[in-house]
């Protein structure tokens, strides 16, 4: 009787794991919830569905015609190692001035707008790591037009350090980024408008170093280069 | 006259506890065993509208996480990418593809495609992204080698347990800033120090650096 009962016992265990399986086996169902009290509450989170809207977005786009203005990104306090005083990323705003859409009136403007001049080098920095993220994948990382999505496709990406960019202002630049051009999306949904000048900040350094002859090197840097040589 | 019950039976209490006792073993191992966040969340991974593949975007092509997942930095939601974001590559490469079908009918219409979400903390947990971003804490330690998943699935549990971990020991989880998308990346140990110490010096003194200080015992700072 013993035998029999540790037979059933183990052809139990071996159905049970079986329909069971082991801890972290793919599945494809939701997951169970043994306890579920209060984890599901009647409120929307980003990004989720609603019912009640035809396009079942829970988040709103801006009433047609309306024009959102000065909208600044949560978590401006968490940026920078450890000091909440400095100020972060700002935001996505719509004020028609300079700093917002690269233009003064009708025509593109030139220069980095007075409150980032102020950020010195440390804008160049940001802008590099931005413009890795953002940028490199298509331009390449030196912005010669040779990034990895050319090889599988891409065509019409082309270089930013030809003479063509590098006469347009940087108004314009910073326009191309927000809006996209021709085959180019658009970037502003998603880059802030400080980061879009660093950026342009970064991409007028590119240039600078691409077209450059050894004496515009400071010259200790020459003297390291000719060591090298 | 023959006796009723064989000499046999007086052994059947014993056997009868005997295998209640291997069953109770049993079930209480069960529970232990499944009964966990290990079990029924590791390895989820539903089927998406879009056979989208992290190993090829993050992996192949080298997209950093913050391309896509843009506002992980900055919000306490990491938010999953638009169709606009896709388009700016896919409306010239693998323009024709099938599998791209339900893309370009979301960039034609505006109708967000409709991603199935895998990560859920349960609403009376407080979760934020951009804390832990932004003090060094990278994505593989919660999400695990994403840029090798074809499919993404729930790598970690997640259960509080698992932040408590962390939390209690924050040191195994801290890299330099710029480290933080690259999942691969390992601290380099010094001379003749194991990987797992040289990451322990690094997060040590990222910890003091930074001054970083999780909560533990405060159950408010998660349950809020
Ligand atoms: C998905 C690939 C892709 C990415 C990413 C990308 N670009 Fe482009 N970019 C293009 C293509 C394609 C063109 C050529 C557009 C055309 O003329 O059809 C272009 C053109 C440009 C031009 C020239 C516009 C003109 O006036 O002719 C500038 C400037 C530029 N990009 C800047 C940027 C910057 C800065 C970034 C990073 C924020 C960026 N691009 C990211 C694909 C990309
Ligand atoms: C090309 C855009 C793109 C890039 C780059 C990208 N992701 Fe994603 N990610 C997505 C999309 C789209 C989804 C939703 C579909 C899915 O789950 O596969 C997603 C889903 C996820 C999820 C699961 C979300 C959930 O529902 O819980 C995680 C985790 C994630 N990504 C992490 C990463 C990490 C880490 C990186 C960097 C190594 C990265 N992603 C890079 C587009 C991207
Ligand atoms: C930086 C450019 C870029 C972006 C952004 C991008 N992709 Fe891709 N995607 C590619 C390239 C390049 C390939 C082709 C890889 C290959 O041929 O091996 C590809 C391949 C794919 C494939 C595989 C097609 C197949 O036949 O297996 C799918 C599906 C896909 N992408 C979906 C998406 C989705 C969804 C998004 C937005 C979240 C996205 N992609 C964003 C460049 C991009
Ligand atoms: C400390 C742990 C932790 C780290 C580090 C982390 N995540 Fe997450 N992630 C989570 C949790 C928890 C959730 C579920 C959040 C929720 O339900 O709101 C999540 C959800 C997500 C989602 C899905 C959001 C949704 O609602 O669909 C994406 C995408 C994501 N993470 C990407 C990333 C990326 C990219 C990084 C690295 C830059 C990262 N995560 C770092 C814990 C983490
Ligand atoms: C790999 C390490 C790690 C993991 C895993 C982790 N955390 Fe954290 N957490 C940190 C660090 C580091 C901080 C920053 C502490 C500081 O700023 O002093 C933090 C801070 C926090 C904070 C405080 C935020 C604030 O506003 O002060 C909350 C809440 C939190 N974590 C929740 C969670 C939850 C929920 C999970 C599990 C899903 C989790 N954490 C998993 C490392 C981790
Ligand atoms: C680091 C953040 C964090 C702290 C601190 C924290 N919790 Fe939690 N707690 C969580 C998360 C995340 C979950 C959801 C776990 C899951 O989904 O499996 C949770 C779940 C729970 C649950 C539900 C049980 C379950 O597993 O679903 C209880 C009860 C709870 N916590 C009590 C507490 C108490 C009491 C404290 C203070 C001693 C505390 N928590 C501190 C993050 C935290």
């Amino acid at each position: 009787m013993l035998k029999a009962s540790f037979g059933a016992l183990i052809i139990l265990a071996v159905v049970g794991v079986g329909l069971a399986g082991f801890r972290g086996d793919k599945m494809g169902h939701t997951p169970v919830e043994w306890f579920n009290d209060m984890a599901h509450q009647p409120k929307y989170e980003p990004q989720h569905r609603s019912d009640f809207f035809n396009d079942s977005r829970a988040a709103r786009l801006p009433i047609p015609g309306t024009v959102p203005i000065g909208f600044n990104l949560p978590g401006r306090y968490f940026q920078t190692e450890g000091n909440n005083l400095v100020d972060g990323l700002g935001g996505f705003a719509n004020q028609p001035d300079y700093f917002n859409t690269g233009r003064i009136g009708d025509v593109y403007g030139d220069g980095i707008p007075d409150v980032l001049t102020a950020r010195g080098a440390e804008l160049v920095v940001r802008g590099q790591q931005r413009y890795n993220i953002y940028c490199a994948v298509c331009h390449g990382a030196a912005g010669q037009g040779n990034g990895v999505v050319k090889s599988f496709g891409l065509a019409t990406v082309r270089p930013l350090v030809d003479d063509l960019l590098r006469a347009q202002p940087d108004g314009q630049i910073f326009n191309t980024i927000t809006h996209g051009k021709n085959t180019m999306g658009a970037y502003g949904p998603v880059v802030p408008v400080e980061d879009r000048w660093a950026i342009v900040a970064y991409v007028r350094a590119l240039q600078t170093a691409t077209g450059a002859k050894l004496a515009d090197l400071p010259a200790d840097e020459q003297k390291k280069l000719q060591e090298q040589k | 006259m023959p006796q009723i019950f064989p000499r046999s039976s007086n052994f059947v209490p014993l056997q009868i506890a005997i295998v209640l006792g291997v069953l109770t073993a049993g079930a209480l191992g069960a529970f232990w065993y499944y009964w966990t966040p290990k079990y029924t969340r590791v390895g989820y991974q539903p089927a998406q509208p879009i056979p989208f593949s992290h190993k090829v975007h993050a992996g192949q092509l080298g997209l950093d996480c913050r391309y896509c997942h843009s506002f992980v930095e900055t919000a306490a939601h990491s938010n999953i990418p638009t169709a606009q974001v896709c388009m700016s590559c896919h409306s010239q490469v693998q323009k024709d593809n099938p599998k791209l079908e339900p893309l370009r009918k979301a960039w034609a219409t505006g109708e967000p495609v409709q991603w199935v979400q895998v990560h859920k903390t349960p609403d009376h947990a407080y979760f934020n992204h951009s804390v832990h971003v932004n003090r060094g804490v990278s994505c593989v330690s919660c999400h695990g080698r994403v840029d090798q998943m074809d499919v993404v699935y729930h790598a970690e549990s997640h259960a509080m347990k698992f932040c408590l971990d962390c939390h209690r020991a924050p040191e195994s989880g801290l890299r330099p800033l710029d480290k933080v998308t690259d999942l691969g990346w390992t601290a380099t140990p010094k001379g003749k120090e194991s990987a797992q110490q040289a990451q322990l010096d690094l997060g040590n003194e990222l910890k003091k650096r930074r001054d970083v200080n999780p909560p533990v015992n405060n159950c408010a700072g998660c349950h809020r």
